[in-house]
């Protein structure tokens, strides 16, 4: 769901996809879509404070508490940020995506044996 | 045929999951402890901020909203403290009034800002989540002209007159970009029909990673449900999309079936109208398609 300034960068539906490739009842579905989206939430604040001067700390969070879903935020980094805020942000994501396709990858169990198979 | 879903183990992936985003929370505070008690104070863990987003957006929409009791019909409801709508007339219009506020003069490019308005009027007015951008996706316009198009084939050997109104808009010769809607007449369900009843032509040919990202995109878009609002009447209602197009030398913008067209009042004259068309967000699929009226 589009809820924050830089959902439109973070392009992650490949993850979302790839458990909904998985047999998870609609909780546990949930429960790690809540995981996924507070971990890459985390990550993305992290990395707009490294960018970001610290003068304008307080600004930008103040108005990301009050609106963060407000395409201002995005006009108001590529203000004060030095480089360009679009390609910093989705480079992130993707760093965070392909770490979490590889834990989800990790995660399958082998898919059972066929008895064609085992019949080889 | 359906695609064999993947065992996962659970727990192992909860565990993983879990590390990593207590990892980030550890980083985020030992990085930027100033932001984290920021957030503190705020009563407000930093990854939480989707959540509060979402809380934001619902305490934002207005007293009336309406709920979407069954298909085509939705009940407006008395909001503490304020009157609601007594007709989907008043309504209408007061949406029409609102939308002349923000929206531009001429069919042009809208800005953020007043993207962001109109998400925030549609949420108060029929608490829907609409939005010009789903996921990393969006239209090339998202206010533009809707002209007529033909019914669909909805399955191999339909014919115009086995579809219910509308029939001098006639029907296409070929199929929908995405084929027929089911495989066969007695798969049709009641589902299947308003998907075409209520279908839109949206110019997926023209996304500038429609190539590169064409099998994600195929699938994103076959039957992605839109709130289609004329702001000349404030007549809206929640379609789907099953078509490509129109071409950009028509000048137009978006398709609309015949019973869009006709219940947005613009299958008349030139057969073609300004509207505002977003995604609706609705991961559960809550929102039925059809036009937003109240029950009678």
């Amino acid at each position: 769901m589009t809820k924050i300034f830089y959902d439109h960068l973070i392009k992650i539906e490949e993850v979302c996809d790839e458990l909904n490739n998985c047999e998870l009842n609609v909780e546990e579905k949930e429960e790690f879509i809540t995981l996924i989206d507070e971990t890459i939430d985390n990550k993305m604040i992290d990395a707009i404070l490294d960018m970001l001067p610290e003068e304008y700390h307080k600004t930008f969070l103040t108005q990301f508490h009050q609106a963060p879903y407000d395409k201002a935020l995005i006009k108001f980094l590529k203000e004060k940020v030095s480089g360009d805020i679009d390609e910093i942000i989705e480079a992130k994501a993707k760093e965070i995506k392909k770490e979490l396709l590889a834990e989800i990858k990790k995660s399958k169990k082998p898919k059972p044996k066929t008895l064609a198979n085992l019949r080889k | 045929m359906t695609k064999q879903k993947n065992t996962l183990d659970t727990e192992l992936l909860y565990q993983k999951l879990r590390l990593k985003y207590l990892h980030s929370e550890k980083q985020l505070e030992k990085k930027h402890p100033n932001a984290v008690l920021f957030f503190k104070n705020k009563q407000l863990p930093p990854g939480k901020i989707r959540q509060h987003a979402a809380r934001l957006l619902t305490s934002g929409a207005l007293a009336s909203s309406l709920l979407l009791a069954s298909p085509q019909i939705i009940a407006l409801q008395q909001a503490q403290g304020n009157a609601a709508y007594e007709t989907v007339g008043d309504l209408n219009q007061s949406l029409s009034s609102e939308l002349a506020q923000i929206l531009p003069k001429k069919i042009v490019p809208l800005t953020a800002d007043q993207e962001t308005q109109l998400s925030h009027l549609f949420y108060k007015t029929y608490g829907i989540d609409a939005v010009p951008q789903l996921g990393s996706t969006r239209l090339n316009h998202c206010y533009g002209l809707i002209g007529a198009e033909q019914h669909l084939p909805r399955y191999p050997g339909d014919t115009l007159d086995q579809h219910e109104e509308y029939l001098r808009a006639g029907i296409t010769p070929g199929l929908g970009a995405w084929g027929y809607f089911a495989p066969s007449k007695n798969k049709l369900t009641e589902d299947l029909v308003n998907k075409e009843k209520y279908y839109v032509a949206v110019q997926t040919l023209y996304l500038s990673d429609w190539v590169s990202r064409f099998k994600y995109l195929r699938d994103w878009y076959k039957y992605r449900k839109v709130i289609v609002t004329n702001p000349v009447n404030g007549k809206t209602v929640i379609c789907d999309v099953a078509d490509s197009g129109p071409s950009w030398w028509t000048g137009k913008h978006f398709g609309g079936s015949p019973e869009v067209m006709a219940y947005l009042e613009l299958n008349v004259h030139m057969q073609k109208g300004p509207v505002v068309l977003y995604f609706v967000d609705d991961p559960e699929d809550k929102v039925p398609l059809g036009p937003l009226e109240p029950k009678s």
